[in-house]
């Protein structure tokens, strides 16, 4: 029992800065990322001793804050739905990309660029969101990303190829408004 | 700037982002969240059996004033017998 309270102890410490910052990545609110990042441990907690090493620990905790990350987002999305008298949106985008979000971690010269990119990558679909964040902002190889994920290493360039075309329509738009004003 | 620049820039604004922290009292809240973990079931149990000694109870009361509602019909119908001494 102490041993595994130690090596939980260890494996919070050695990978709250990582659930942490992809929930952040993720869900752009502070108080949400601490709540994802509570939620994480305490089912890495309850379920270390049933981890079979089939993927390795990093891999696992990935996969949690990632799987916690969206059911987050969906069942926010479906409060937001709720609140709006149950008027279905067309598109999970459209309530998503309401985000004003000011990334701590962003220089500050960037926070404003970052604010408008992240508002944008709001409105790539689920896998698209993933495999990009994990590639730009974790810094993560494709084959890494693709163990996280369960897919090909083919397919995961290709998501993170369109997630990329998209990003770049949908800035495109925020040109034409930027030149307006 | 045109819109290649413009795509670019905002592209490269997340350069340079770092690690950020949580809050030095995460661990604290993780343990108490935890340890509420451990002690819902205990109460969880003791409010499933107090349900069941509940509906148990209010079975036994319901059972036992039919049964009563029963022997005094069967008194009545039996006094009406003894009146008139005729079967029909």
């Amino acid at each position: 029992m102490a041993n595994n309270n130690n090596d939980f102890i260890s494996i919070f410490n050695q990978y709250k800065l990582l659930v942490y910052n992809v929930a952040l990545n993720y869900l752009q609110s502070v108080e949400d990322a601490e709540e994802i990042t509570q939620d994480v441990f305490i089912q890495v907690h309850c379920s270390l001793e049933k981890f079979k090493n089939n993927s390795s620990l990093k891999t696992w905790i990935y996969r949690i804050t990632i799987n916690k990350c969206l059911d987050f987002i969906k069942h926010k999305n479906s409060q937001k739905r709720f609140f709006i008298f149950g008027k279905k949106s067309n598109s999970e985008k459209e309530l998503n990309a309401t985000s004003d979000f000011n990334h701590p971690g962003i220089v500050l010269e960037q926070k404003e660029d970052a604010k408008v990119l992240f508002q944008v990558i709001n409105e790539l679909t689920e896998n698209q969101k993933t495999a990009f964040l994990l590639s730009k902002l974790d810094g993560l190889s494709n084959p890494e990303i693709s163990e996280i994920m369960s897919l090909s290493i083919s397919s995961i360039e290709s998501l993170i190829f369109r997630a990329k075309s998209v990003l770049k329509e949908k800035l495109a738009k925020k040109f034409e408004n930027y030149r307006k004003k | 700037m045109n819109q290649e620049e413009f795509i670019e820039q905002l592209f490269n604004s997340t350069i340079g982002i770092t690690k950020v922290n949580p809050s030095d009292d995460l661990f604290s809240k993780i343990e108490i969240r935890i340890n509420e973990q451990k002690v819902l079931p205990m109460k969880i149990i003791l409010m499933v059996a107090a349900s069941i000694a509940l509906l148990i109870g209010v079975n036994m009361v319901l059972i036992s004033q039919k049964v009563n509602n029963t022997d005094k019909e069967i008194l009545v119908f039996a006094k009406e017998l003894n009146k008139s001494n005729q079967l029909y």
